[in-house]
């Protein structure tokens, strides 16, 4: 088996209410560091609740109210001390559909420096090439910076946002919400190398609803089902032998 | 006999919407037919811009007249877009939502308010106001621009808050996941995407401030002459048509409809652009 790591992220009993639906219900997991967490589920899980949980964007709608602790590092983001924006530039989070801003590609991968007010022209230009090389994207839009990134590909816009992620200097945590649902072979594999690469600088959680992607890049998984955490293992184990007969069930494809 | 009522459901629908049509265009080309055989009569230069004003004595400049309407128009859309821009970013981005549902229709209100109380407010307060601290009559520019500029309040935020509201909330999460603040995601991200919606709306405030003629008559001043301070008192070209029409015959009633021509001409100019910029928007999605 791996080492024990380091945790990275832990949640304790941590419930997520919309309304009066309770949409997580008393979620515990450890998540370590420097390894890519796998998070599967049928739709409705609770999958993409518990990452935005991860950087409070559940904060934005007003009608939904949180109990139990999440822990970055040991501190309690929901702690009213913590800052919501130091938080989010520590976690960084890659959405289902790619969210270029309407600005050229450079504009979009430096929009996170920018906000933490780095200013050098030539500290940009390279956080800019770095990103992108790091995303897999460079080669394709090294020569075209300043054009919109709304005029890039489908698969080229979801890299461009995972290049924006990379470019903050204080990101320590990477949340990908099915990055890759509208994606074509090919954006996914390069997205999949990605992360396996990434992995070595920081902790990353992948929801998505392809469980042979999981299997693929996850070194631990975790089974959500109806807002329960139903079981979390090394992948190897989630997919061969599992504890529990629904996770069966649903990794061999008998639901979901 | 149901067939037949679809037919004639078609066709009195047609007639109605045809001769709806067909009265714009008859009342342009009416304008036209008066307004430009003047112009080339006096010429262009002499009617747009002479600065005399006397139809009695054929003088026929209605050039104060113009810088007038683009002063009024201009400052009214310094007092009124900020205002009204910083209103629509308000209430999409700051307000909760059921507030906005209450406020947003009222604000929509105040534009079936009739111009001439707002002009009534003017004189009875602005003007009294403006003589006592700035000077002059009064009756002036700014007293116009400032009555302008809350009359249009209504366009500039009911449009604007429909472009903002139109921007993609995943824009939003974007930024906000990316450690923007509420203010640093409104201002980098959410203005820009709705950049067309904004401009297009203080577009078609400025015709509206530019054909506005009872408020500004009532606070204007009328004096025909080139405003040189914002307390001066100017005649704009709807008031020019409203104030000299009842006693207008012969050239000087066509005088006023070439004066027509030019505000028909300007307004169109400014509501094509504003139209495109808003089709621009939708064309690059």
């Amino acid at each position: 088996m791996t080492p024990k790591l380091p945790i990275k992220i832990a949640a304790h009993d941590f419930r997520v209410f919309h309304g009066q639906e309770e949409s997580l219900r008393g979620i515990t997991l450890n998540i370590p560091a420097n390894r890519i967490l796998g998070v599967i589920g049928p739709s409705g899980s609770g999958k993409t609740t518990f990452l935005r949980a991860l950087n409070r964007l559940n904060d934005l709608a007003p009608e939904t109210r949180i109990n139990g602790q999440v822990l970055l590092d040991e501190q309690d983001i929901y702690a009213p001390s913590f800052n919501v924006v130091t938080l989010r530039k520590r976690v960084g989070m890659l959405f289902a559909l790619p969210v270029a801003l309407p600005m050229s590609i450079f504009e979009n991968v430096v929009y996170g420096p920018r906000l933490s007010g780095v200013r050098n022209r030539k500290r940009l230009e390279e956080i800019v090439e770095t990103s992108l090389k790091a995303a897999f994207l460079w080669d394709e839009v090294k020569d075209r910076l300043m054009m919109s990134g709304l005029r890039l590909s489908g698969g080229q816009q979801q890299r461009l946002c995972l290049a924006r992620v990379l470019a903050m200097e204080e990101l320590e945590v990477i949340l990908l919400d099915e990055p890759c649902s509208g994606l074509d072979p090919i954006s996914t594999a390069k997205i999949e190398e990605a992360l396996t690469i990434l992995k070595a600088k920081y902790t990353i959680i992948l929801v998505t609803n392809n469980t042979k992607q999981a299997a693929r890049v996850a070194d631990e998984t975790a089974f959500f089902l109806m807002g329960d955490l139903v079981e979390h293992g090394p992948t190897e184990k989630i997919f061969t032998v599992p504890d529990d007969q629904r996770t069966n069930d649903y990794v061999t494809g008998r639901f979901g | 006999m149901n067939l037949n009522g679809e037919k004639i459901a078609k066709y009195a629908l047609m007639t109605v919407a045809f001769s709806a049509v067909a009265s714009l265009l008859l009342i342009a080309v009416f304008i036209f037919k008066e307004g430009l055989p003047f112009m080339f009569k006096v010429g262009l230069r002499d009617f747009l811009f002479a600065s005399d004003w006397d139809p009695m004595a054929g003088k026929y400049g209605i050039y104060p007249m113009i810088v007038a309407s683009l002063w009024v128009t201009l400052g009214a859309m310094l007092i009124g877009a900020p205002l009204g821009v910083a209103g629509a970013i308000f209430l999409n981005e700051f307000v909760p939502k059921p507030v906005m549902r209450v406020i947003k229709p009222t604000i929509e209100l105040l534009a079936g308010i009739p111009s001439v109380v707002f002009g009534f407010l003017g004189v009875m307060v602005l003007a009294p106001w403006i003589r006592a601290t700035m000077g002059g009559p009064g009756l002036s520019v700014l007293a116009a621009s400032v009555i302008l500029g809350i009359m249009v309040l209504p366009t500039v935020i009911s449009i604007s808050t429909d472009a903002i509201g139109a921007v993609p909330n995943s824009y939003r999460e974007g930024a906000l996941a990316l450690g923007a603040t509420r203010w640093q995601s409104v201002y980098m991200v959410t203005i820009k995407a709705a950049r067309s919606g904004i401009i297009a709306s203080i577009i078609l405030a400025m015709g509206r401030a530019l054909g506005e003629t009872m408020a500004v008559i009532m606070v204007a001043g009328n004096t025909v002459k080139i405003p040189h301070s914002v307390t001066d008192p100017v005649r704009t070209l709807t008031a020019n048509i409203a104030l000299e029409m009842a006693n207008a015959t012969g050239m000087a009633r066509e005088a006023l409809f070439a004066t027509g021509v030019v505000l028909f001409v300007v307004i169109m100019i400014l509501n094509g652009v504003a139209l495109s910029t808003i089709k621009g928007r939708v064309r690059r999605k």
